[in-house]
């Protein structure tokens, strides 16, 4: 009996030890919205991030570096490291054993139709931009692209060249680094397309295609492949046999569910049943004592416009206005209390910009004499006693009588419940801070964007935004791109000749070439900024992550540039 | 007969007519471009938008508008949703998981809420009446959200029995059914209390009106003059409640399909007028509408079945 009970007892044991052995490992994440296509030409949305880093492939990757504290490039289709010709010309060869899913070749033609077909006239793909203009700019890539200028631009005169069946070359409008070359080259847009299906979803006209847009119409090419696709709840990928750099990735499946309700995340969270969290501001107090939870500076700076054109309001052309509204936002408050845990900010070039380039603009010398300036007036700007003096002055400039009072109107969506907080909280502070003379009443829309509203009415003094510029994380001035004139869709009506031109000297080849002057050159852009009030910084956001302790990471900290490296990272059980 | 049906479907056209140029209208009118993003050059938005013939005059976008329907039974492809598919497509990709969780929840709903008015009225003004009648006002005043979610918490945290969300790639319908229940329950309570709470008033009105009493004094018990002639006289109005809960089916729930990510038609509408895909959106408003109209035929036809004064005074 007890010999029967020991055999039984061993074999549940060998049982349990082959099955933890043999489990598959999948890790578990999820998207609060699904992507609305898998054609990364033509989608802007981040969602789809996820489905083309783990089953897309471009030219090349970045990876955990040996210190586990930053990150390198790998050649991905890219068999090496870019390979500087002249100060203009790159190469960059191809590995021979790249191939699709399906096991078809991935080559020089493969990248040169992807990269033809993000930049084709015809389909206008919204992601074009991001080949043509992103760390690197490529001769001739957004004349083509636009067809802009007077005579049109041939893809033949488009920097981009076959060279042979393993080599393509690339041509630059400036001297680039390699890391540039390399960055320019990770992004999703610039994953490989697959020509067949991308041919057979084109219409007639040759305007657009429905690659992409169903699984069947798209082929994964990357160390996954995309397994089932149930629009709006669940992707799954599982590994790619076909793919050649198995060595950097190690789970067997990923499950990533569509989980729109923030209470259902964390439900599932809480079960277990998903590796990773990012507590929003109602969930935050929750976590915000958990060993568990990390944090990082986003690339959104959360800001207000101003109005310059208000018919209604006598101040609205002042700058003394502007600037006294600038320091009478009490942007700790706002930050911490309203915006939940996040970091006030009276400037306005994110935490994330530069970090493409080698150093965050926020951590360099010329970032920081910026915020120096600006905590000299208060803490993040805020400074009511100043925010008095220009008030006063304002009221001089523009002759309107002491006593008069001013009703200010701020617009937002409703439905931004961070924003309509501070709109409240505003009501109440400025007639403290402006004693009597300055009211804020709300305006709210919803359905329609901000630059929608703002095209139906002058009638409004600030407005609430949250554009951020992608480029800035390599060029850090680029986050001011949308502030200028040539901007069509600008967000914003005044218009600053100096910051423009500082603008176009920070945008020039001179100084794109020399990133430690670029840094200067921001500075003064961002002081000018400053000065003028093109529109006033509030809160700098920081993202919250937490991951599941059975989930081993590539990186020990949040590297810029690299982020936490989930897709590289292990299950240890 | 023949000319009743006839009739009711013309004005069924006439209005969904009406409806279509009302939502293109209006949602065009909608002061946003569709492809506004600020990641996106102008170049490339004008460009799209001419594409589109967003660029032309609003009564040529509704003349391209017509015309697609009508020629080519087109409603136009999604711009950001689904780029590239075509709206229908995308509509009637969303409809099964509706209706699979509409259908049970029907299907659980009608006997519960007929079983819960019957017995609310035979026993009325004692404690299953005073049960139900309390059951029925929480069901109906509290929405069904607060339900869902509490279900959620209790049972699937709480009491971890049921997954927290609708397995849309389930192996095997047991699974499927499983991740299904909380859903279903959650969209169940509502309609059951409705149901409910009509019988109980028709069943009492009934109960005590003339004919009852001489069905008793013919010799039925009180259980068969229930049963043949009251329950039977009072389920005729119910089939006016019913009747949209079945077409209903299609239109999905938009609060309890996002609790358990179930990928239905619930967010589909307000996912699409907050993207700005204005194909989508009028596609979303004319394929609810015509779901509507369906319902108000099916029951202007029963009535006219039912009832022959109906379609005569129609006829008139």
């Amino acid at each position: 009996m007890k010999k029967a009970l020991a055999f039984v007892i061993m074999l549940v044991l060998a049982m349990s030890v082959f099955a933890l052995a043999s489990a598959e490992k999948t890790v578990h994440l999820y998207m609060a919205s699904d992507t609305p296509t898998l054609n990364q030409h033509n989608s802007v949305e981040t969602s789809l991030d996820t489905p083309v880093s783990y089953c897309g492939a471009t030219l090349y990757r970045a990876v955990a570096d040996e210190t586990r504290l930053n990150y390198e490039y790998i050649g991905e289709i890219a068999s090496d490291l870019p390979k500087q010709i002249d100060d203009l010309t790159w190469e960059i060869p191809l590995r021979p054993e790249a191939k699709w899913a399906n096991g078809d070749p991935i080559n020089a033609d493969t990248v040169m139709y992807s990269f033809k077909m993000l930049l084709d006239p015809n389909l206008a793909n919204q992601m074009a931009d991001f080949l043509s203009d992103f760390s690197i700019t490529i001769l001739n890539a957004k004349e083509y692209s636009k067809q802009t200028s007077d005579a049109p631009v041939a893809w033949e005169d488009v920097g981009i060249k076959k060279i042979d069946d393993y080599t393509i070359q690339i041509v630059t409008t400036s001297p680039v680094t390699q890391k540039d070359v390399c960055s320019h080259f990770t992004t999703r847009a610039v994953a490989m397309v697959y020509e067949p299906l991308y041919e057979q979803g084109m219409n007639e006209t040759r305007t657009s295609t429905t690659y992409g847009s169903v699984p069947e119409m798209w082929m994964s090419a990357g160390p996954y492949k995309l397994d089932s696709w149930v629009h709006d709840s669940v992707q799954t990928y599982v590994r790619n046999e076909n793919y050649w750099l198995p060595e950097y990735f190690h789970y067997d499946s990923v499950d990533v569910r569509v989980i729109r309700d923030m209470n259902a995340r964390v439900e599932l969270w809480e079960q277990g049943a998903l590796d990773t969290l990012s507590p929003d501001i109602n969930t935050i107090e929750t976590y915000i004592d958990d060993p568990r939870l990390v944090e990082f500076s986003s690339i959104t700076v959360f800001h207000i416009d101003v109005n310059c054109k208000n018919p209604e309001n006598p101040l609205t052309a002042s700058l003394n206005y502007r600037k006294a509204l600038y320091h009478a936002m009490n942007r700790e408050v706002i930050a911490k209390s309203i915006f939940g845990y996040q970091q006030p900010s009276g400037v306005y070039v994110n935490g994330q910009a530069g970090m493409f380039s080698g150093q965050i603009y926020r951590d360099s010398d010329a970032g920081k004499a910026v915020v120096e300036r600006v905590e000299s007036w208060g803490p993040a700007g805020y400074n009511p006693e100043l925010a008095r003096e220009y008030l006063k002055k304002a009221y001089e400039e523009c002759g309107v009588p002491e006593d008069t009072v001013i009703t200010l109107i701020m617009a937002f969506d409703e439905s931004d419940l961070a924003w309509k907080a501070t709109a409240e909280y505003l009501m109440e502070e400025f007639p403290v801070i402006f004693e009597g003379k300055i009211n804020l009443a709300i305006t709210t829309y919803a359905g329609i964007s901000t630059t929608a509203f703002k095209e139906t009415t002058d009638v409004w003094d600030l407005s609430p935004n949250d554009w951020s510029r992608s480029a800035s994380r390599t060029y850090p001035y680029s986050c001011f791109y949308y502030y200028r004139r040539a901007y069509e869709s600008h967000p914003n009506n005044y218009f600053d000749d100096e910051f423009e031109a500082q603008y176009d000297v920070c945008d020039s080849d001179e100084v794109k070439a020399d990133y430690a002057r670029m840094l200067e050159e921001t500075a003064k852009l961002e002081n000018i900024y400053l000065d003028k009030v093109i529109q006033i910084p509030m809160v700098q956001e920081i993202s919250y992550q937490m991951f599941a302790d059975r989930l081993e990471l590539p990186v020990d900290t949040y590297v810029p540039g690299f982020g936490w490296g989930v897709i590289y990272g292990d299950i240890v059980e | 007969m023949f000319k009743y049906i006839l009739g009711r479907f013309g004005a069924m056209l006439l209005t969904l007519f009406l409806v279509m140029t009302l939502s293109f209208w209006v949602i065009r009118l909608m002061p946003m471009s569709i492809f506004e993003n600020p990641e996106v050059s102008p170049e490339v938005q004008h460009k799209l938008e001419e594409r589109m013939h967003l660029h032309e005059p609003m009564i040529v976008q509704y003349y391209y508008f017509l015309e697609g329907i009508v020629l080519r039974g087109d409603f136009g492809t999604s711009v950001k949703m689904r780029p590239g598919l075509e709206v229908f497509s995308i509509i009637m990709e969303r409809i099964p998981p509706t209706m699979v969780l509409n259908f049970f929840s029907l299907l659980i709903s009608i006997p519960l809420g007929i079983i819960a008015g019957t017995v609310a009225a035979l026993k009325r003004n004692r404690w299953p009446d005073h049960l139900i009648s309390f059951l029925i006002v929480i069901f109906i005043s509290v929405p069904s959200f607060v339900f869902a979610s509490l279900l959620q918490y209790l049972l699937t945290f709480v009491f971890p029995v049921f997954p927290t969300l609708y397995n849309a790639q389930a192996p095997n319908v047991w699974a499927a059914f499983h991740s299904m229940v909380l859903p279903v329950v959650a969209l169940s309570l509502n309609p059951i209390a409705t149901i409910a709470r009509y019988l109980r008033g028709e069943l009492i009105e009934t109960l005590s009106s003339e004919y009852m009493v001489l069905a008793r004094t013919k010799g039925l018990t009180q259980q068969e003059a229930t049963w043949k002639h009251a329950f039977r006289n009072s389920l005729v109005p119910i089939a006016n409640t019913i009747i949209p809960m079945i077409t209903g089916i299609m239109g999905g729930s938009l609060v309890i399909e996002k609790l358990f990510s179930v990928p239905g038609e619930g967010g589909l509408l307000i996912d699409s007028i907050l993207a700005g895909d204005h194909f989508l959106t009028v596609a979303l408003l004319i394929f609810y509408s015509l779901i509507s109209l369906i319902t108000i035929l099916i029951v202007d036809i029963s009535y006219g079945i039912i009832d022959p004064r109906i379609r005569i005074g129609g006829g008139k």
